[in-house]
């Protein structure tokens, strides 16, 4: 089954990482769109199907953790699964996630192999 | 204090250089090897460009800042290497911008190391082309943590500042 997804990251050039780090790590992708702050992801929810969110802490405009906070808050996004991919793996980043409903942490740097591991446990569980 | 923030940030870089940008990182205690100059691009100023500097600072429970200066044609390498590109494939503002995630990863690992339970704040990072004199006059204005490596055979300084180290 392929995913829909939406990586959510400040730096374009990491995004093109993401992307790349997904097709080589085998984890199938269908849709794959692109958002450079929470604010505009959000935006971007409204009108595409998505599958999975894998979101940045540290962006500008509204951060991963804020970005969440507000999507917990919509009935139909609310259970999207969510990833963090992030420099941040601080106690308080990951509790805070956890809290909100984030599902699996990945620590940059990373290597294709990791996303592809808790992706694919991740959305075995979520069964979408 | 401050050794232990060497031995983080030794870490913490060597890490992020090796496991995303595929380059080897060695502290270095003596003379820097010679910069490899062959690429240089001309600035709109006319003066080449010959290294990349790049700075990220940390707001909470220990502000202060890191800097990062590396070789222009090592920031090239390096962020051909993250992008899975050839070198002529990069455009500057992509340079620009893996060398700001660059010293976003390093910071972000350099406080996992320290203090998993500090509570901080990244601000955006920024990063610059600059020439050869400019590096000089930057370098020798620094005044925190510094930290030579040898990356390949080419000389990479990173100043970590802790203002308040506990």
């Amino acid at each position: 089954m392929a995913y829909n997804t939406l990586i959510v990251d400040d730096s374009p050039t990491m995004r093109k990482v993401i992307r790349k780090s997904l097709a080589i790590s085998g984890f199938e992708v269908g849709e794959c769109w692109e958002a450079g702050d929470g604010r505009q992801a959000l935006t971007l929810l409204q009108s595409h199907s998505v599958d999975l969110i894998l979101v940045d802490f540290n962006m500008p405009e509204m951060n991963g953790l804020e970005m969440i906070r507000e999507l917990k808050k919509d009935e139909k996004r609310r259970r999207i699964p969510v990833v963090m991919i992030t420099t941040h793996s601080n106690d308080w980043v990951v509790q805070e996630g956890t809290a909100l409903g984030i599902q699996g942490f990945i620590q940059k740097p990373f290597h294709p192999e990791t996303i592809r591991d808790v992706l694919t446990a991740l959305m075995e569980k979520a069964d979408v | 204090m401050s050794e232990e923030i060497r031995r983080a940030a030794i870490a913490a870089a060597s890490k992020v250089f090796e496991k995303m940008f595929f380059v080897f990182a060695e502290e270095e205690e003596e003379a820097a090897p010679e910069t490899d100059r062959k690429e240089e691009r001309p600035l709109s100023a006319g003066s080449p460009v010959q290294w990349v500097w790049g700075e990220i600072a940390f707001q909470g429970d220990f502000p202060g800042n890191i800097r990062l200066t590396l070789p222009y044609g090592l920031a090239l390498t390096m962020a051909a290497n993250f992008m899975g590109l050839e070198e002529k494939e990069v455009s500057e503002p992509e340079l620009l911008d893996v060398a700001s995630e660059l010293n976003n990863m390093i910071a972000g690992n350099l406080f996992s190391l320290l203090n998993k339970k500090a509570q901080y704040t990244l601000t955006k990072p920024r990063a610059e082309l600059i020439s050869e004199g400019e590096e000089e006059k930057r370098r020798s204005q620094e005044s925190g943590l510094k930290i030579r490596f040898n990356v390949d055979g080419q000389r990479v300084d990173l100043n970590v500042h802790f203002p308040k180290p506990e």
